[in-house]
């Protein structure tokens, strides 16, 4: 059953505690007060937000936060284990859709599946883009010769500037609803993501005296 | 205001029983919709009170099927409650009141004989 | 606490629990801490010196007697093949695991007898596994609680290092299990010292957390806003304390020795003794510049003159490295140091002068210590557990410490849930076969950082069989990682392709098998047949003591209504339950405090009728008969309460007149 984000909340539905009837969308039992397992939603949906790459990211915390702060399996402690269970798979749930909504990279690609498009970040994926694959290399043998700190600072420097180039260009794909060059760029963030955790792992390595 | 003896009220009682405890109308309302959600019918609402928790006492509410032998019945506001033996002295003359507070919601009792709370408020002693 | 309407018989005790408080343990390499949050205020429990910490020191006797604490410390010099210390170290460890730790335990390990078990401690003539020796301090917390709140404790909260993974995790809970505690919540430490704060001070905003115990390094990078407690990042070391800098001065010490022309070699006792004095050392060398030891073994006497630069640039490299983990949470959550509000110190390795002084110049602050960082842990795990019990609004959210896996081919790691996922979580991952016509997985669930199985740690083996043979690469195989908020693992597994689900759901288990902990359990029944009886005791007790309470408050009321007769009765019975109380009969107590609720139950009743009586006569006949007359009321409409709750606000003890 598939059910489209934000859809669909109006029919009633039946509390699995008092089989009192209540919304789909409720969080909570207006009956018995139980709370209900979560809907199918991604995580725009789950979180309020329409499906645009600029978020707001205070507004995600403090929703997140407070839907946490009804949803936690700790505000159940009294409850049946049962309710208890379900209050835990809705906090994953929101955690799930607070990580995705948060990040760049996993906004991006929600935002291209719900397009009706597969994620260019999927598993086995090989880079296609042969100036990102040339660039790649490149700095990939830069940061295997860097024997110093201020070398590897230097990588890390340009990783992180190339992060924040890819996420606005991101935001101006998506805002001209120019798929294919999200797509793209999506590729190279996630590449970059990559080479920025190796930048890190280098310079433990160095700092640790490792070489 | 307060409700002087108008129209049928010339059907004086004997000697009327005075009532245990007062019940605020707010929390008749409530253990009156609590009843009616219960989902099976019910006398009432039993008070009783247990001697267990941090310092001692605490006052249990459960919905009652019937009416013990020795319980003390209560009429207010449209609703019964029945008052546990054991529970009796303890609760003479306090106030059953209900109350909405941001995070929860529950009934509570204002207790003149009572002399010290433990931190949690579950528990009291006499 | 506000009151619901129950079913009936269904009325949840008091605190969640007809046990009562449960308590905050910060169960330490070192030292232990107990608290407990009942009232207002959090506590700390302390011995009759004051003292709040307990060595986490446990001592075997040969009658196979168990002392915890400063006693057992104290038997570290006479009696070093006798105890136990450090033990948090091994917690989830197996013997191969230990190389690391390179001889730096003062005690024999020996290899668990199936492979990759936990390991085992030789001591006394006993084989005993590290979640025993655990155990045994917990119970040592568990009586000092219940000795100071005169009741029972079964429920706690238990903090560890953020650090910790998922074996070293199952195996505290196992150890409190097996203290007779359920564990409520484990917390990871930093994170209880952030709520300490939090809920203590009042503090918001953006917080680092510098753990620097004597096993682990923990760091925490926590946002504390109205209540919730979000972890934003934790990094740390489970194998870096302040033990290690006593090893490095007890090192120097021992070289010294050697240069000195001494030949005596040290054994495992007279090492321990070395590390004793080293403490004293250290301790010293945090408020004096320099001082002079003098250390014996073997007849032959040295001294050694130390310094605290000396020490500092010994420690340095050590500090170094905690100092780049820092900047790697700050990294993974994406802030610079200086936005951080407030830097807490947690742990007594950070009374050292160095940590502070490279701690401000990391974050341009001074580091806070307004709650001792040897007790904040344990206000906080109290505070949790106060949370926790009585449904409160502070809530904390946590993240995974150590990113989890599968291995795949070619021992690579191929990461299911990354480290500092916020849980609980639960995440997915596709794997499938590499042969045609494969119908097993092996499942091998690795967890740390590395890309290689070799350098992570291993959770567990697991196998999906019944997978339908297809060719090699066609089977989809979905394994669901969920981890729940105490941060431990379930893994499950399903083949997706042929709608033939083949399922398995298992916990990794860290090498202690279900059935010695079946046997543990069973040894410490004798423990838990004494905790019954100590708690069923207690029970009558307090309930004698309420009773007569309230029979003297009764006869001093109205003392009057009780007949001569009945008056003598129930005092006689009161003498006896009070000489009986005294003594540890608890069905004795039961029967006379029975005995006396029945003897006074006329007495009671007429109690009741004068009380009643008592209201009516206080008040004016319309305020009653407004109250008590349905139908009157029903005329009156709905507006009466005012008056009605005027007129049943009785006094306890009604007017005589």
């Amino acid at each position: 059953m598939t059910e489209a984000a934000g859809g669909d909340s109006g029919a009633p539905h039946a509390c699995w505690s008092c089989h009192g009837p209540i919304t789909a969308a409720a969080l909570f039992c207006h009956v018995c007060g139980a709370v209900q397992p979560p809907r199918p939603l991604d995580a725009f949906a789950r979180l309020g937000f329409p499906g645009r790459f600029e978020v707001d990211a205070a507004e995600i915390d403090k929703r997140y936060r407070g839907l946490q702060q009804r949803l936690h399996p700790d505000r159940f402690t009294k409850r049946s284990p049962r309710e208890r269970a379900i209050a835990e798979s809705q906090a994953m749930s929101l955690n799930d859709a607070y990580e995705t909504l948060k990040d760049p990279l996993k906004r991006a690609a929600l935002l291209l599946e719900r397009a009706g498009r597969s994620s260019p970040i999927g598993e086995n994926r090989t880079i296609q883009d042969p100036a990102l694959l040339m660039e790649a290399m490149e700095v990939r043998e830069a940061l295997a010769a860097a024997t110093d700190l201020a070398a590897v600072e230097a990588i890390g420097k340009r990783a992180a500037a190339e992060d924040r180039r890819c996420i606005e260009a991101l935001g101006a794909a998506f805002g001209a609803g120019e798929l294919d060059k999200a797509s793209r760029q999506l590729t190279a963030l996630k590449y970059w993501r990559k080479l920025a955790e190796e930048i890190r792992g280098r310079r433990a390595a160095i700092a640790h005296g490792a070489g | 205001m307060d409700g002087s003896l108008k129209g049928n009220g010339g059907k004086t009682m004997a000697r009327p029983r005075p009532q245990a405890i007062n019940v605020t109308e707010r929390a008749a309302e409530r253990v009156k919709a609590l009843l009616a959600s219960r989902g099976k019918p019910s006398f009432g609402v039993r008070i009783g009170i247990r001697t267990k928790g941090c310092s001692g006492l605490s006052y249990t509410l459960e919905f009652a099927d019937e009416k013990g032998p020795l319980d003390e019945m209560v009429e207010a506001h449209g609703v019964t409650l029945l008052i546990d033996p054991k529970a009796t002295m303890f609760i003479l003359g306090t106030e059953m009141d209900y109350v909405e507070e941001k995070l929860q919601s529950g009934f509570v009792f204002t207790n003149p004989n009572e002399k010290g709370r433990c931190g949690c408020g579950e528990s009291f002693h006499v | 606490m506000l009151l619901q309407i129950h079913e009936p018989g269904q009325t949840p005790t008091p605190h969640a629990t007809e046990r009562g408080v449960a308590i905050g343990i910060d169960l330490g390499t070192t030292n232990s801490v107990v608290a407990i949050a009942a009232g207002e205020t959090p506590e700390v429990l302390r011995d009759e010196n004051g003292k709040a910490l307990v060595p986490s020191v446990v001592a075997y006797g040969e009658d196979g007697s168990v002392e915890v604490g400063e006693g057992a410390r104290r038997r570290l010099l006479d009696d070093p093949g006798a105890v136990v210390g450090s033990i948090k170290r091994l917690m989830g460890r197996a013997a191969g695991e230990l190389k690391h730790l390179g001889g730096t335990l003062p005690y024999e390990v020996e290899p668990a007898d199936d492979q990759g078990g936990m390991v085992r401690i030789r001591v006394q003539d006993r084989r005993l596994s590290p979640v025993e020796v655990s155990a045994d301090i917990l119970r040592a917390l568990r009586a000092r609680a219940e000795t100071s709140l005169g009741q029972t404790v079964t429920e706690a909260v238990v903090t560890v290092p953020a650090y910790f993974d998922d074996a070293a995790r199952s195996a505290t809970k196992d150890a409190a299990r097996l203290a007779g505690l359920t564990v409520l919540r484990l917390v990871n430490e930093p994170t209880a010292a952030a709520l300490a704060y939090g809920l203590d001070k009042g503090a918001e905003g953006l917080y680092a957390i510098y753990d620097l115990g004597g096993g682990t390094f923990d760091i925490s990078l926590l946002r504390l806003e109205k209540g919730v407690f979000q972890v934003l990042a934790t990094g740390g070391d489970a194998a870096l304390g302040g033990d290690d800098f006593d090893h490095l001065i007890a090192e120097r010490f021992l070289a010294e020795r050697k240069a000195q022309g001494l030949v005596h070699r040290p054994s495992i006792g007279e090492a321990k003794q070395v590390l004793a004095a080293v403490r004293l050392a250290k301790e010293c060398l945090s408020t004096q510049e320099r001082g002079e030891w003098r250390i014996e073994l073997g007849g032959e006497t040295s001294r050694h003159a130390l310094d605290r630069a000396t020490v500092e640039s010994l420690i340095r490299p050590l500090l170094a490295r905690t100092l780049s983990i820092t900047q790697s949470a700050l990294e993974d959550a994406g802030f610079r140091p200086t936005e951080v509000q407030g830097v807490v110190l947690v742990g007594g390795s950070t009374r050292l002068p160095l940590v502070r002084r490279e701690l401000g110049t990391l974050f341009g602050r001074e580091p806070l210590a307004d709650i001792d960082p040897d007790e904040v842990v344990a206000v906080g795990a109290a505070l949790q557990a106060r949370a926790l019990t009585r449904g409160e609004g502070t809530l904390l959210l946590d993240v995974t410490p150590l990113s989890l896996g599968i291995e795949t081919m070619g021992g690579i790691v191929e990461k299911v849930i990354p480290r500092n996922s916020p849980i609980p979580v639960a995440m997915a991952q596709e794997f499938t076969t590499y042969q045609d016509g494969q119908t097993g997985m092996l499942l091998h669930v690795v967890q740390g950082e590395r890309e290689t199985v070799a350098e992570c740690r291993s959770l567990g083996r697991f196998e999906l069989k019944g997978i339908p043979p297809l060719t090699a690469g066609a089977a989809r195989i979905r394994v669901t990682f969920a981890v729940d908020a105490d941060g431990l693992l379930t893994v499950s597994a399903e083949e997706k392709t042929t709608g033939v689900s083949a399922a398995i759901e298992v916990k990794p288990s860290y090498g202690l098998g279900e059935d010695e902990m079946a046997r543990m359990l069973r040894e410490s029944m004798e423990h838990a047949q004494e905790d019954m009886e100590r708690r069923l005791l207690i029970e009558a007790r307090v309930e004698a003591e309420r009773v007569l309470l309230a029979l003297a408050a009764a006869l001093k009321a109205e003392g009057e209504l009780a007949t001569p007769e009945e008056r003598a009765q129930l005092q006689n019975l009161a003498h006896e339950i009070r000489k009986a109380a005294a003594g540890a009969d608890r069905d004795l107590i039961n029967g006379l405090v029975e005995r006396l609720e029945e003897t006074g139950r006329p007495f009671a009743q007429r109690r009741v009728d004068r009380a009643l009586q008592g209201a009516l006569a206080g008040h004016r006949l319309d305020e009653v008969e407004a109250d008590m007359a349905p139908d009157a009321r029903a005329a009156a409409g709905s507006g009466s309460s005012g008056a009605a709750r005027t007129s049943s606000r009785v006094p306890a003890a009604p007017r005589n007149d």
